[in-house]
């Protein structure tokens, strides 16, 4: 079980894992849980989209532009299985979750 | 040029650890932070069936229960598609445990059958507009504890989340 280099940095398994949590959620929700740019967000979103990890959906709430993420299933299959992938390498190492 | 095994990102247990620590703080926050169903929705409905009762009840015109009855079917699928719209950002589904699915299936049930109790109990009492004060005591019910539900779920679905 190996870690997936296209979620493996930091930012970006940030946003894997909120989008993890949610059926859909919108870019500044995203952006603002995230803690980073638009710019940021939007580079990232492209990456895992190209990847086929993310669907990204435009569309208007009443007259403003509103951009969607959620996650494809082949992206929740890959978040899946790079969480996996870590909790393999923490209980090898006798780690717990559960201290700090 | 395919991935070696050198390729593969390296992470130490440590990292590791505290990654997934972030990662179930941070999923346990967003799923926090509103609650699983907005309390709108059920009062919504609730106003939907008193309204019908109230149209519906002895004495009410033909043409103004049709009516009635039209407008407020009209209100309620405006309902849904707002719904549909706004409430998009809502916890996945494969974190929301069927315990869960019942526990809000049943306190949508205590809801109709304390409307159904009181209905009858007034319609025996012959109490004017039995069913339109049943409904409404159905919404007041949905409209008070809705919120506290919906809190509770999202709370549950949070724990879970923390817990691993």
């Amino acid at each position: 079980m190996a870690l997936d280099p296209i979620i493996h940095a930091p930012a970006r398994l940030r946003i894997m894992s909120l989008l993890a949590a949610m059926e859909e959620s919108e870019f500044a929700f995203v952006r603002d849980a995230v803690e980073v740019s638009d710019s940021v967000l939007s580079k990232h979103a492209s990456a895992l989209e190209t990847a086929g990890y993310v669907v990204i959906r435009k569309g208007h709430v009443g007259k403003r532009p509103r951009t969607w993420l959620k996650l494809s299933d082949v992206g929740r299959e890959a978040y899946t299985a790079h969480v996996a992938a870590l909790q393999a390498i923490v209980a090898q190492s006798g780690l717990s979750l559960t201290g700090e | 040029m395919d991935a070696t095994p050198e390729d593969a990102p390296y992470i130490s247990p440590e990292a590791a650890a505290r990654s997934l620590r972030e990662i179930r703080s941070s999923q346990a926050g967003i799923v926090r932070a509103r609650p699983w169903f907005p309390t709108w929705y059920p009062t919504g409905v609730g106003v939907y069936v008193t309204g019908v009762q109230f149209l519906t009840e002895p004495g009410s015109s033909r043409p103004l229960a049709v009516t009635g009855i039209t407008l407020l079917t009209l209100g309620l699928a405006a309902l849904v598609f707002a719904l549909a719209r706004t409430n998009r950002q809502v916890p996945h589904r494969s974190l929301v445990r069927p315990g869960l699915v019942g526990a809000f299936v049943a306190w949508l049930l205590v809801g109709v059958a304390l409307c159904l109790v009181l209905a009858v109990a007034l319609t025996s009492a012959e109490v004017p507009y039995a069913r339109t004060c049943a409904g409404l005591a159905m919404t007041a019910y949905l409209a008070i504890t809705g919120w506290a539900v919906a809190r509770a779920i999202t709370r549950r679905i949070a724990a879970k989340i923390e817990q691993g």
